[in-house]
This record gives C-alpha cells, sequence and structure tokens, in this order.
C-alpha cells in the first residue's frame, strides 16, 4: 500500500520537504514518476504527492513546502531508463512525457511560470527518467521498470542529505 | 497551378496533440482536414467485458481535464439503464462536483491557454510577466475548483468518490460550509474575470453555427436536461443516435460526428449560453448584460467571455449548493435487487460541451457495449469549417501569420484533443 497522496486540496503537510511524482498510469513509461514516489512514500518519513503535472496544481504544490523534488518521466532521445538530475533554477533540458495531459503544459512551464510569479521553493530538484513507449493502455517498459529502483535510491540518497534526522529511515521527528 | 505548404508539427495550448491539414489551390479553398487519433475508441473496447461499475473510474482516464464529465455521463448512463433516479442531496453533490471541473477547466483556458492570443504573447509563462496580476487571479480561482474537486471527487486528478447511484462518501454539512468564504471570493474573482475577458480585443468574423446543448427546465444545464439546437430541434438523450451520427473520414483516425442530412454542429461554451442565455443566474446574466456581450455569441473567439460568465455562474451555484446542503441519508442509491441488466444512454455538459455515453449492461451486471462521443469529437467538422472561412478570409496572409490565425481558430474552442487524438499538426498546402 503507498503511502504517496494523490495531489490533494488538503493543507499544506507539517514539513519542510515534499515529493511530487508527476504522470499518468495506463500510458506506459509516463507512469515512471508516480511508480518511483509510490516506492519514495513507503519508505516513509517525507511527505510525497502524485500529480498529473497539472501546472497550476504543480504551482500550489511548490507553495507546500521550502523542498521540493520532483520526478518525472522525460524525453531526450537517450536509452530509456537513464537517469537526470536537473536542479529547478531553469527549465530542464529535455521535454516532459506527459505534455498530452496539460494543453501542451508541462512541468517546464509549469517552473517558468512558477519563477515569474515568484512562486518557486527555495530548493527545487527534478529528477527524470528517460521513457521508453507511452501508449495507452501499457504498463511501464523493461527497461524504465528496471532504472526504478536506481532512481529511487538516488533521491532517497539525496533527501536523506538534505534532512538530519528527519531523514527516510531516520528516526527523529520532522523538521 | 501556384502551390504553396506549410508546415507547423505542434499546435501549442490545446490538450493533446492533432493533425490539420489545408490545401488552398489557385487561391481557392480546398480540403481542411482535421485528423486526430481517437482514445474514446481504445476505452470503449476496454470497457467490454468488465463490471458496470467500473465505467466511472476507467472513463475519468480518458481526460485529466474533465474526469467529472466522463463519471457523470458514465453514471448517468447507468442508472437509466436500471432505471434508478438519483435526486435531492446527491443531484446537488454531483451538480457542485461538475461546478469544480468547469471552474478548473474553464480558468485553465481563459489565463492560461487563450488569453495569450489576445495579449500580444506567445504563451503563459510571458503572460506572467507583463500581466502578473491577471494570471495570479486566475490561479487563485482555479485553486477553488481545484479544492472542490479534492473534496468531493476524493483528489483533484482522476477522481475516485463518485459512483453508480452516487458516492463512495458524502461530505458533511461542516466540511462544505468551510468552502463558503473561499467561494464568496472565488464570485469577486469571477466577476473580475468577464470584465477581464471583455476587455480583451477581437478579430472580426462571425459563424453561422447550428447550437447544440442540453437545456434544463429551470436550471443551466450541467447534468442533465433534453437535446435543443438553434434550429429548433428538442429531443431526449436517448435519441441522439437517431439524429446525430458518427462518420469515418479518410484523413482522420477520429469518428466526425455530423446532424444526419444536415452536417456540423457546435457543442459547448458558445452553444450551452445561446440556448440557455435566459438560464443563466440573474448576477451572471447582468454582468454579461453590462460588459455588452449578447445573448447569442456566433464570433468564436469571443467564446473567453462566455467562458468567464460561466464560471461566475459555476461560482453562485457552487455556494448556492452548499448553502443549502443537508447530508444525505445514505452516500448512493443501491442498483434495483432484481436487475438484469439492460441499456442506458446519457448525456452531461463536460466544460466543453455534451458528452455521449451508451452502455449495454449484461445480465451479470457486464458491459457487452459501450459507446462514447466526446465534445471535441462533435466539434471537430465545425472546426474544419471555421478553418475554412477563416483562410478564405485571410488568403492575403503570408505563410507564418496564416498558420498563427488557424492555431488561434482551433484554441477559440478549446479543443479537449487528448480526449479525441495525441499529435496535432498543421500543414498548409498552397497549389
Amino acid at each position: 500500500m503507498s503511502n504517496a497522496a494523490e495531489t490533494s486540496g488538503a493543507p499544506a503537510p507539517a514539513g519542510d520537504r515534499l515529493v511530487i511524482g508527476i504522470g499518468r498510469d495506463g500510458r506506459g513509461d509516463d507512469a515512471a514518476g508516480l511508480e518511483a514516489v509510490r516506492r519514495l512514500g513507503e519508505l516513509g518519513a517525507v511527505p510525497c504527492v502524485l500529480s498529473d503535472g497539472e501546472p497550476t496544481r504543480l504551482l500550489e504544490l511548490f507553495g507546500r513546502a521550502p523542498r521540493v523534488w520532483v520526478v518525472d518521466a522525460v524525453r531526450s532521445g537517450a536509452a530509456p531508463g537513464t537517469l537526470y538530475r536537473f536542479e529547478g533554477t531553469e527549465p530542464p533540458p529535455y521535454r516532459a512525457v506527459g505534455t498530452t495531459s496539460t494543453h501542451g503544459l508541462s512541468l517546464g512551464e509549469a517552473i517558468a511560470l512558477g519563477r515569474a510569479l515568484d512562486r518557486l521553493p527555495g530548493a527545487l530538484i527534478v529528477h527524470g527518467i528517460e521513457a521508453g513507449p507511452v501508449a495507452l493502455g501499457d504498463g511501464l517498459s523493461l527497461a524504465v521498470a528496471r532504472a526504478i529502483p536506481r532512481l529511487v535510491a538516488r533521491v532517497r540518497a539525496e533527501i536523506d542529505a538534505s534532512g538530519g534526522a528527519a531523514a527516510i529511515g531516520g528516526a527523529g521527528p520532522r523538521a | 497551378m501556384t502551390e504553396r505548404t506549410i508546415a507547423v508539427d505542434y499546435v501549442a495550448r490545446v490538450e493533446g496533440e492533432g493533425a490539420l491539414k489545408v490545401r488552398i489551390e489557385d487561391g481557392r479553398v480546398g480540403a481542411v482536414e482535421l485528423s486526430l487519433f481517437e482514445p474514446p475508441r481504445f476505452f470503449e473496447a476496454f470497457l467490454r467485458g468488465r463490471s458496470y461499475t467500473e465505467a466511472p473510474d476507467v472513463t475519468a482516464r480518458i481526460c485529466g481535464i474533465c474526469p467529472v464529465a466522463y463519471q457523470m455521463s458514465s453514471c448517468h448512463a447507468m442508472e437509466r439503464a436500471m432505471g434508478l433516479h438519483v435526486d435531492g442531496p446527491l443531484r446537488d453533490l454531483r451538480r457542485l462536483l461538475y461546478c469544480g471541473e468547469w471552474i478548473e477547466s474553464h480558468v485553465l483556458h481563459i489565463y492560461l491557454l487563450h488569453a495569450p492570443d489576445f495579449l500580444g504573447v506567445p504563451d503563459a509563462v510571458r503572460l506572467a510577466r507583463t500581466h502578473p496580476e491577471a494570471v495570479r487571479r486566475g490561479l487563485a480561482l482555479k485553486q477553488v475548483g481545484n479544492r472542490l474537486m479534492a473534496l468531493l471527487g476524493g483528489r483533484e486528478i482522476h477522481p475516485i468518490n463518485p459512483r453508480v447511484g452516487g458516492f463512495y462518501r458524502c461530505p458533511s454539512a461542516r466540511e462544505l460550509a468551510a468552502f463558503r468564504p473561499e467561494l464568496v471570493r472565488a464570485v469577486e474573482l469571477a466577476e473580475e474575470t468577464v470584465r477581464f475577458a471583455a476587455s480583451l480585443g477581437f478579430p472580426p468574423g462571425e459563424e453561422d453555427y447550428e447550437f447544440v446543448s442540453l437545456r434544463h427546465p429551470t436550471e443551466y444545464p450541467m447534468n442533465e436536461g433534453e437535446i435543443v439546437s438553434s434550429s429548433g430541434l428538442r429531443l431526449p438523450v436517448d435519441e441522439y443516435e437517431s439524429v446525430f451520427e458518427e462518420v469515418q473520414v479518410p484523413h482522420s483516425n477520429a469518428l466526425h460526428s455530423v446532424r444526419r442530412g444536415a452536417g456540423s454542429y457546435l457543442v459547448g461554451p458558445l452553444a450551452r449560453y445561446a440556448l440557455n442565455h435566459d438560464r443563466l443566474t440573474p448576477r451572471a446574466r447582468r454582468l454579461a448584460d453590462e460588459v455588452g456581450l449578447e445573448p447569442v455569441v456566433r464570433n468564436p473567439a469571443r467564446a473567453i467571455i462566455v467562458r468567464a460568465v460561466e464560471v461566475l455562474l459555476a461560482c453562485e451555484e457552487a455556494l448556492r449548493l452548499i448553502d443549502g446542503y443537508r447530508p444525505p441519508e445514505a452516500p448512493f442509491v443501491p442498483p434495483p435487487a432484481d436487475w438484469k441488466g439492460g441499456v442506458g444512454a446519457a448525456i452531461t455538459e463536460a466544460p466543453r460541451g455534451m458528452l455521449y455515453h451508451r452502455y449495454r449492461i449484461g445480465p451479470g451486471g457486464l458491459i457487452e457495449e459501450a459507446k462514447i462521443v466526446a465534445p471535441t469529437s462533435q466539434n471537430q467538422k465545425r472546426i474544419e469549417d471555421d478553418l475554412r472561412h477563416l483562410v478564405e478570409r485571410s488568403l492575403s496572409l503570408d505563410d507564418a501569420r496564416l498558420t498563427e490565425a488557424c492555431e488561434r481558430a482551433i484554441r477559440h474552442h478549446d479543443p479537449c484533443i487528448s480526449c479525441a487524438t495525441h499529435f496535432l499538426r498543421l500543414d498548409v498546402e498552397r497549389r
């Protein structure tokens, strides 16, 4: 059972960090970000939410914590399963896969919009995973499914390093 | 013979992607072809053999922007097959949920997708730099819709709370009352949105639409009503397929909806407004009058004002429904114990227009046949007609400006092409 909540209108979680998984289930590798963040959610400690990537909802989520990690499937032409890390001070240099769900507005536009309106969190880190097929009705491709544990470990290590006692697996209360 | 070809691989600010080809031969407009893929076809097949209870959740996945519409049309269709009538607070909650979706969807289109076309900026990001107050207003208003969706739908994306017969869980009166201050503010923001939309400069160009929408005896239509049209058509929703048909066209994977023997028609805000102007709330009608919005709007660019008026109506309706809410005794009405399946059809008003669902359910409650006609499928041919007229009026424009004008003409109708397609490419071919 996953602890990652779907995007909700609930008040901001009590914590200084938030992990957002973006994607769509049932659309092949477009679900990679969701799957990775579901697994991070199972590890507990840091609030995790799932989103379809719609920019106005993302902007709302960006306002919920000063440090935000985003995990999303991307497309750059590299081999499926390739991992990326990107500081969210600039739009990602690749295209988010889920743009079909949001009138052509993607994570890149959400970040740019957040910057223009001064609504970005103090720290925004984007973790991307290169998607393979995104056909309707499909699950994750083998290459992406195999890369997800690496992606989860990478994000988890980063969150651990950022939070002292509040780290994933840490025993203390959240900061 | 002179020939020119313009190719654009992607039309921005349109849900999903598709392809449009315009051919101009010796100064005359030839073929205008909008071609789309069509996920509803996939879902129609995917639903066969599944339980009737799964249809609301499965069809909600067709569109990230208007999942409630799919849930509502599927629930109503199943209930019609059962002879079940859902009324009282459950009906009110459905309308309240639909208000949330209208607010979300319309505000997204008004501020982030459509307004840039009238303010000389290429996209929402640039608009946020030149008109930050407007974009902030849009985000604040949309957030109210998001929160309504989250409360009633269980979550903002792909709501899971609606079910055949009602809801899995109904909110308490206190939960809804807590929304009141936000909605009072939302009504004000919606009024500012109407004034903002009406202040934009619009290109000329009226179209002779056949408008088609639902019409309800007492209210602006969302979940219920009979089908009416501007040419005098009036029929119950279960006779939809006797008057409207889907036809195959060689250039598109999507079926085109036409009125049998008559051709294209338009569904959506322009149609709803024209056919239900007398059902607007007094405040919405007064403001529409005040900003000079005529009771029938035939210039598609001005649909942005109509959407804003509908947002105001949705905010007012949400407030009214919350104020009058008394929790139902049970969260849903169960199907009749002796129900052995049957056929049911329903239409509800998605933000983009009528969404038709029909199901045939077998004795075990399994779906034997599903038919889904999305608003964008119904508007495709009409959008082609708009484009034809636009190109005829604009032959003197160079390729880049003509392409831009075509993209704008498509965006006027806010086509939710992910309901009907995946890629939108634009080719203008001149010979």
